[in-house]
């Protein structure tokens, strides 16, 4: 019995940890790291599994899983309703910008500023005006090795250049295009080329903090099916998704008072043990 | 437990090792990064806002030092002090350039005391701000060299002694006042979008001329000309109309002298009034259309032929032109739109001399609703599929598209290519057991408005019910086989599991003796399992416990004033000849053991 107690807690201990608690998945809103999102979700990320439910606020995503017809579909759909998909980059991001009869690209260029930075060339400010597409004021953005975004869209608006003193790892000085907006119905794609402006370490640095409030616009939903996160990453995902859905049935329930049962049976067990104890002594005191 | 939660710890802190190296590769974090910066860069960067500043462009100055004020140069007192003067210089001329405007608006109201104050504000700021340009001129030049830096800077320089000239003048009252004199406008009566004349004259407070002075007439904030007054104040001014269609206009002739100027800036106004066409607009159409259909709008525009027509409905625009008759037809797609009460706008806008025309109007889209029905299991099993059978009227032709949702989730999208469609819905174990909300929905397609059909669908999930009942039943076993276990089993469960607890602490105290643990034999094992036992009935008799740190005696020693004599001595016997086999390289013999047994058994012991 005690092993079987010890094992239930243990299981809900590695749940636990695997769900929330730890995440070592950067840019994961439940990483709490240096390359995590959880600053960024203690602003307005709020981390959504899947695209399962009906999508209200800015939708956010790191392409780092190939796109599907649906992803594809729900960032239409939004746009069309006058809302906002901020895509982060990622290893996918020009197959979505494919997918979505984008002809702009996210480069290899890196972009590196000796002038305007906040630790070193690698982490250039990036000037971000978000009054072209009605959205809020102009930001200075800190980024970790962002890439040009070779714009070729009629319908592009570059919203995010580097300084004049930016150099790119092809040839040339800036200013770089960095951030893209593409109108699309009557809403906007944003385009960043990373993610590392909302990462624990970055965030705080310039206005990120802000320009990801102006971009959430209250709420934030961070799809964490889009990140990468290795074999740990997928049971998690696996798990948050289970946690979802048991958390729209009848077994959340059963789940809220499972602490619950746990205690009752440990109190049960011990006090089954206390009064074996009290037997033994009764039968040595007799000898 | 604790145990436990170390391992489990350990085991995620090596997974996110493990994690990270493998996605860190191409990302640096500014936490480890070496910091550095091109002291010479942010130099020349200042120098750029500072151009801006010399421009009156003074929110890109400003934007660009706050840029380098999140940089990391601003972390070096050097650059902090020269990033702080430089945005004291450009926020201090912006303010005197403020001031002098405010000013200037202020004297055309003649209140001249307020102006003064004003000007003595700008004047005490000037000081410091010659200060910030020399300081920044000499730190710069460290960097940039003077030839680079000292040209902008004088040119700075300048632009500060000049607002402080002119608004010395202000506190001095030495600006002489002005005004306009025998303002005209020819016509008076002017078609819109057609050529006035404005002429008058600038005189200054004592009836003389004021040459040279810049006239600007503006239609509300924006400028129509310039003019330049000759040596009897005379200026003359033909200025273009914009096309308005309002039956008079105030335009405003301002006079703003420069900074080197000793008038005092003026202004009036002067009614024009304007004379165009009235358009007349008729349209016939529709007022209720069938969606997917056109609306069709005909109408008629006076004017000339080609005017140009914009007919928009709920925001898709059309745009049209007349023909050589006025008249003019369009067509508006309603397939794009949604179904339901639009606005249909028609405007002709102003075309030269005629005025605008509009006429606004609801025009209802109508949908034709199809009716959508469908049978399904009320009960399902997962993992299994439930199979669908529906029929949808009016889809028919081109085919049409199903889909199946669970609690809003899509998880089948068939096309249909007839009024009815059988579907086979897959229902994975991600669907939990309960009732859940099954909807068909059959999108939108002009004529016909969406389709839906829910129906509650009583989910039965055998792996998750499985599962459950299986934990469920493990538990109830486990729980159930120890409750239920003998009295006496459980007692001398919990008797051995405490004699084993004594016996590792005697063990423990043999190791640390004798230094090496396998010398351990049968015999002296049996030994120690036998003073076990006799030491744990001590504990039961005493209630003093046989701490890991003590030694035999010392035990004997603390429990003897609570023992009776016959057992003290047994006691002391037993644990006498225990230390011979404990404490010694003296092995027992199968003999030993007997002896020792039949000891223990004198203190109540079973052996």
């Amino acid at each position: 019995m005690r092993i079987f107690i010890l094992g239930l807690i243990a299981a809900i201990l590695i749940t636990l940890v695997i769900i929330g608690l730890y995440s070592p998945i950067p840019f994961d809103p439940y990483n709490h790291g240096q390359y995590g999102y959880s600053k960024a979700g203690r602003i307005c990320l709020k981390p959504i599994p899947d695209l399962s439910k009906r999508i209200n606020g800015t939708l956010f995503l790191i392409a780092d899983r190939k796109p599907d017809e649906r992803l594809i579909m729900v960032i239409r759909a939004i746009a069309e309703n006058g809302g906002i998909t901020v895509i982060l980059g990622g290893r996918y991001v020009n197959d979505i910008l494919r997918l979505l009869n984008i002809k702009s690209a996210v480069t290899n260029d890196r972009v590196r500023d000796y002038v305007f930075n906040v630790a070193n060339a690698d982490f250039p400010i990036i000037l971000v005006n978000l009054t072209k597409i009605g959205l809020g004021k102009v930001y200075h953005v800190a980024f970790a090795r962002p890439s040009i975004i070779d714009v070729k869209d009629e319908n592009a608006i570059v919203i995010g250049w580097s300084s004049p003193f930016s150099i790119s790892s092809g040839s040339g000085r800036g200013p770089y295009p960095i951030i893209v907006a593409f109108k699309i119905g009557s809403g906007f794609l944003i385009l960043l080329p990373n993610p590392t402006p909302f990462m624990n370490s970055l965030i705080d640095k310039a206005d990120n903090a802000k320009f990801l409030k102006a971009l959430c616009r209250g709420q934030g939903l961070f799809l964490e099916s889009s990140l990468r996160g290795g074999p740990l990453g997928d049971l998690r995902l696996m798990l948050l998704k289970a946690y979802y859905a048991i958390s729209s049935t009848w077994l959340s329930k059963i789940i809220a008072v499972l602490p619950l049962i746990i205690f009752s049976c440990v109190i049960l067990l011990r006090k089954s043990r206390s009064q074996s104890r009290g037997q033994v002594f009764g039968r040595h005191k007799a000898h | 437990m604790a145990s436990l939660i170390i391992v489990l710890a350990i085991l995620a802190i090596a997974l996110n090792t493990a994690l990270r190296s493998e996605f860190r590769a191409g990302i640096p974090s500014p936490e480890q990064a070496a910091l550095s910066f091109n002291k010479s860069g942010v130099a020349a960067a200042i120098l750029w806002a500072l151009s801006y500043t010399t421009f009156k462009k003074y929110d890109i100055a400003i934007s660009i030092l706050s840029a380098l004020n999140e940089t990391i140069a601003v972390k070096t007192a050097e650059f902090k002090d020269l990033l702080k003067k430089a945005f004291g210089i450009t926020l201090g001329v912006k303010s005197l350039d403020e001031i002098y405007k405010a000013i200037e608006k202020i004297l055309v109201k003649n209140a001249t005391e307020e102006a003064k104050e004003r000007a003595y504000e700008g004047i005490q700021e000037t000081e410091g701000l010659r200060h910030n340009v020399n300081y920044v001129d000499k730190r710069l030049s460290l960097y940039l060299g003077e030839n680079v830096v000292r040209p902008l800077l004088s040119r700075l320089l300048n632009i500060i002694e000049n607002y402080e000239e002119a608004l010395t003048r202000v506190v001095l009252g030495h600006l002489i006042r002005t005004h306009f004199e025998n303002v005209t406008v020819r016509p008076k009566e002017a078609l819109t979008g057609s050529y006035i004349l404005v002429r008058g004259y600038l005189l200054d407070e004592y009836g003389n001329p004021v040459k040279d002075g810049r006239i600007i007439v503006m239609l509300k904030e924006h400028p129509l000309g310039f003019a330049t007054t000759d040596k009897n104040g005379l200026f003359e001014l033909h200025v273009k109309l914009p096309y308005v269609y309002k039956k008079s206009v105030n335009l405003t002739l301002i006079f703003e002298p420069t900074l080197n100027s000793p008038y005092a800036p003026c202004k009036t106004t002067i009614e024009v009034k304007i004379v165009y066409r009235e358009t007349t607009m008729k349209v016939v159409y529709e007022d209720d259309v069938l969606w997917g259909d056109e609306l069709v709008v005909y109408g008629y525009v006076s004017g000339p032929p080609n005017r140009p027509v914009v007919i928009c409905l709920n925001g898709h625009c059309v745009n049209v032109h007349t023909g050589p008759n006025g008249l003019f037809e369009a067509y508006l797609d309603t397939g794009h739109m949604k179904p339901g009460m639009g606005i249909l706008a028609i405007k002709a806008p102003g075309f030269f001399e005629y005025a605008p025309a509009s006429v606004m109007d609801k025009v209802f889209i109508h949908g034709m609703r199809p009716s959508l029905a469908a049978s399904m299991p009320d009960i399902a099993f997962v993992p299994g599929k439930i199979t669908i059978r529906g029929f949808v009227s009016g889809y028919v032709g081109g085919g049409y598209v199903v889909t199946v949702e669970i609690d809003g989730r899509e998880i089948v999208k068939e096309r249909a290519n007839n009024g009815s469609f059988t579907l086979e819905a897959p229902l994975g174990i991600d669907v939990w057991t309960g009732i859940h909300e099954v909807t068909i929905r059959v999108p939108p397609r002009p004529p016909f408005l969406e389709a839906t059909y829910t129906h509650e669908l009583l989910v039965i999930n055998v792996v998750q019910m499985g599962l459950g009942i299986a934990l469920c039943a493990v538990a109830f076993i486990t729980l159930r086989r120890f409750l239920t276990r003998p009295r006496a089993k459980r007692a001398s469960y919990v008797e051995e599991s405490k004699v084993a607890e004594v016996r590792s602490i005697i063990e423990g105290i043999v190791a640390s003796t004798r230094g090496k643990y396998p010398s351990i034999t049968d015999e002296l094992s049996a030994i120690i399992d036998v003073l076990a036992r006799v030491i744990y009935r001590v504990q039961e008799l005493t209630g003093v416990e046989f701490k890991p740190y003590m030694t035999l005696r010392e035990y004997l020693k603390e429990i003897s004033d609570k023992l009776t004599d016959e057992v003290r001595n047994t006691l002391t016997e037993i644990i006498h000849t225990a230390e011979r086999f404990l404490y010694s390289p003296v092995k027992p013999l199968k003999e030993d053991v007997e002896r020792f047994k039949r000891l223990a058994g004198e203190l109540g012991v079973q052996v």
